[in-house]
């Protein structure tokens, strides 16, 4: 007897699958195979070859033309074993912003709030503010002590303790309190 | 000297109070490193660079070693109580381990644990001890061309670090081999790819793009996830009976071999000795039909190979300089910010620090038995921790990180990229260990190929005419050919079938 078309024996073995919807897996090849023409145009500049072997620009040559060989592969595979659509892992974009959003900030503030203002800032934007949307914030009082261990805290630990230097403020007002 | 003299002069420096003391907060952090869901052993070990960067170089690769190999024994405290691997090498002794504690012997499955883990990381230094002579006298006879070629052959290992697709973990390697290229041309002090960025001469702060990549990025893609709820076992339950010590001996001994042979391997993971263990303990333990139920040889045989393979995975990088896997990477690139070069060099250039940090591991490991068995409250306790917390303290230590570094703000711009980085590569599953491994090994493989041109003249057959760069060189070779091999072989297979 004749199995039916779609019984499992007729079936073709599950082939890999790449991860990431299409279309972004799509944006990344190109992104790498961009950066690799960046790398290629400027390694000529840098000069490929010296009296004795390769000068500045050799190996940035070599490897732009690996990364944009790889890229076009990777393509190629993944036209090959494409996932169906919506099959990317699911990053909370809300947890995803606020970090790296956070983060950026700190990065600004830091000289010129000093570590432990900028710090207590931040610690206490992700303890009390972040997680509200999803319930999860700390009480005051935890977001207030671990707020404060973290910045006024660390800063002690690491410049009286360890001897090595974190900033200090660079507004004037604000290094004369002692930040 | 002779290897023993050289050994107690090691255990002089390492029993010094300050070194004692480095090893032991070491251990502690290692440890915590490992019960933290979300920070594994290499982020955790780049995390903690800076707090070394003000110590001398014997103190502070004794406490990131410590934190390495503390990190393995961590990790086995998740697994038996939570039935969650604090990191990879754990992970199948969740079977056995959470099945003991279910049956309420979780002090025991940790005890025999530590005692594995002990003897066989113990019996792995006592290998890299054996090792260290014979493999450092090569040292005298390294010149650049052999160290290109010593290079190469740490290279080739990243077809055994490729997870599901070769082409993806080419890319990562690509990526990492050019993220090294930024900064100032070592030769010929031209800066390339520095954008007019002063901070870019010095090149892409390691210690950022490790930890963006590694750290940040499995925050960003976890989020505050919370691990459940785990009930710590009281101390006389800690002691294990008369029959399971019994049992998990033979087990302890295969799992020592097992795991030290694996870790000489380079490119082989601690995951792969501690699996393969478990698969000798299916074979051959007495009572394996009791394996998957609570077996105390499921816990002995995988957690003692594990440990065993993370000393065991020392010697290729003391001796070779080789790192065997993104840990050992990492803690290659720490040899290197305090000015160190690990390899046969090592043992001739700096002899006293090279055995110092040997006889340090017999102490950290006497140390982690000692303390952590009757610990397992205390780490426990960093679980019931709250997760928004928890993450918001390791955000602290990643900005302190990438910050202390070169004292710069735009290394804390280098680890937020990085850390974007890392979870567009965790989306696409492009491995990230192929990365570390060539941004440790790139800068280091275009000086030496370039001041072995200088010698030659230009001449590339340099590495031709040298015995040992004909050896590493063609060792490298089939490594990097295995790949093609297996595809061959995985060809010919549907036609095999069909014959028949």
């Amino acid at each position: 007897m004749n199995a039916p078309v779609n019984a499992p024996e007729n079936q073709a073995p599950p082939r890999p699958r790449t991860p990431g919807d299409p279309r972004s897996a799509l944006v990344a090849q190109v992104v790498l195979a961009a950066l690799a023409g960046y790398v290629i145009s400027q390694s000529f500049g840098l000069g490929l070859w010296q009296s004795f072997g390769p000068g500045a620009g050799f190996f940035p040559l070599v490897l732009g033309a690996a990364l944009l060989v790889l890229s076009v592969a990777w393509f190629v595979q993944s036209r090959a074993w494409a996932a169906p659509a919506g099959t990317s892992g699911g990053v909370d974009r809300y947890h995803l912003v606020t970090v790296v959003g956070s983060l950026v900030v700190l990065g600004v503030l830091l000289q010129p709030l000093g570590f432990q203002l900028a710090m207590f800032c931040f610690l206490l934007c992700h303890l009390k503010l972040f997680h509200l949307r999803r319930g999860g914030g700390s009480g005051w009082i935890t977001a207030l002590a671990v707020s404060a261990a973290g910045s006024i805290g660390t800063f002690v630990l690491f410049v009286a303790g360890l001897g090595v230097q974190l900033p200090a403020a660079s507004i004037p007002f604000l290094a004369a309190l002692g930040l | 000297m002779s290897m023993m003299a050289d050994l107690i002069g090691g255990f002089a420096t390492a029993l010094s109070l300050t070194n004692l003391m480095y090893a032991l907060i070491g251990c502690v952090v290692g440890t915590a490193i490992g019960v933290l869901p979300g920070i594994g052993p290499v982020a955790g070990v780049a995390l903690l660079i800076p707090l070394t960067l003000n110590l001398p170089p014997t103190s502070a690769i004794i406490m990131l070693a410590a934190i390495f190999y503390g990190s393995q024994y961590g990790g086995t405290i998740t697994s038996v109580l939570l039935n969650t691997p604090g990191e990879a090498a754990s992970a199948i002794t969740t079977i056995d381990g959470y099945a003991m504690t279910k049956k309420g012997r979780a002090g025991a499955a940790l005890t025999i644990a530590a005692v594995g883990s002990f003897v066989g990381g113990t019996v792995a230094t006592i290998g890299l001890v054996a090792a260290a002579k014979p493999l450092g006298s090569l040292g005298l006879k390294i010149g650049p061309p052999e160290f290109f070629s010593l290079v190469i052959l740490g290279l080739s290992l990243l077809v055994c670090l490729a997870g599901t697709s070769l082409t993806k973990a080419l890319i990562s390697g690509v990526l990492g081999l050019m993220i090294a290229m930024v900064g100032i041309d070592p030769v010929g002090g031209a800066p390339r790819f520095t954008f007019g960025n002063e901070f870019l001469l010095d090149g892409v702060s390691f210690v950022a793009a490790i930890v963006g990549l590694f750290g940040l990025s499995e925050i960003l893609n976890t989020g505050t996830e919370r691990p459940g709820r785990v009930k710590a076992p009281n101390l006389r339950a800690l002691l294990p009976t008369r029959e399971e010590w019994r049992r998990s001996r033979p087990a302890i001994g295969r799992g020592t071999v097992l795991g030290f042979l694996l870790g000489l391997i380079p490119g082989m993971t601690g995951s792969v000795s501690s699996l393969l263990s478990y698969g000798a303990e299916k074979r051959f333990a007495k009572h394996r039909d009791e394996l998957g139920h609570g077996a105390v040889e499921g816990v002995a045989g995988p957690e003692t190979a594990n440990n065993a393979h993370a000393n065991a995975a020392l010697v290729p990088l003391f001796t070779l300089g080789i790192p065997a896997s993104p840990t050992i990477a990492v803690l290659m690139g720490a040899f290197l910010q305090q000015g160190l070069t690990p390899g046969p060099s090592l043992f001739t250039d700096h002899a006293d620090l090279a055995w110092g940090i040997i006889a340090s591991l017999f102490i950290g490991n006497v140390i982690l038995m000692v303390l952590n068995v009757p610990l397992v409250r205390v780490w426990t306790a960093i679980l019931s921790i709250p997760p928004v917390v928890l993450t918001a303290l390791i955000l602290v230590f990643m900005v302190i990180g990438a910050y202390t570094i070169n004292f710069s703000t735009f290394d804390l711009f280098v680890l937020v990229l990085f850390g974007l980085i890392g979870l567009a590569m965790r989306t696409f599953d492009i491995p990230l260990a192929p990365l570390v491994l060539t941004l440790v090994l790139g800068p280091l493989m275009e000086r030496s190929l370039r001041e072995s041109l200088e010698i030659s003249q230009g001449d590339f057959s340099i590495f031709a005419t040298r015995p040992i760069c004909v050896v590493l060189l063609l060792i490298a070779l089939a490594i990097a050919c295995t790949p093609i091999l297996r595809l061959r072989r995985r060809a010919k297979e549907p036609v095999q079938g069909g014959a028949r």
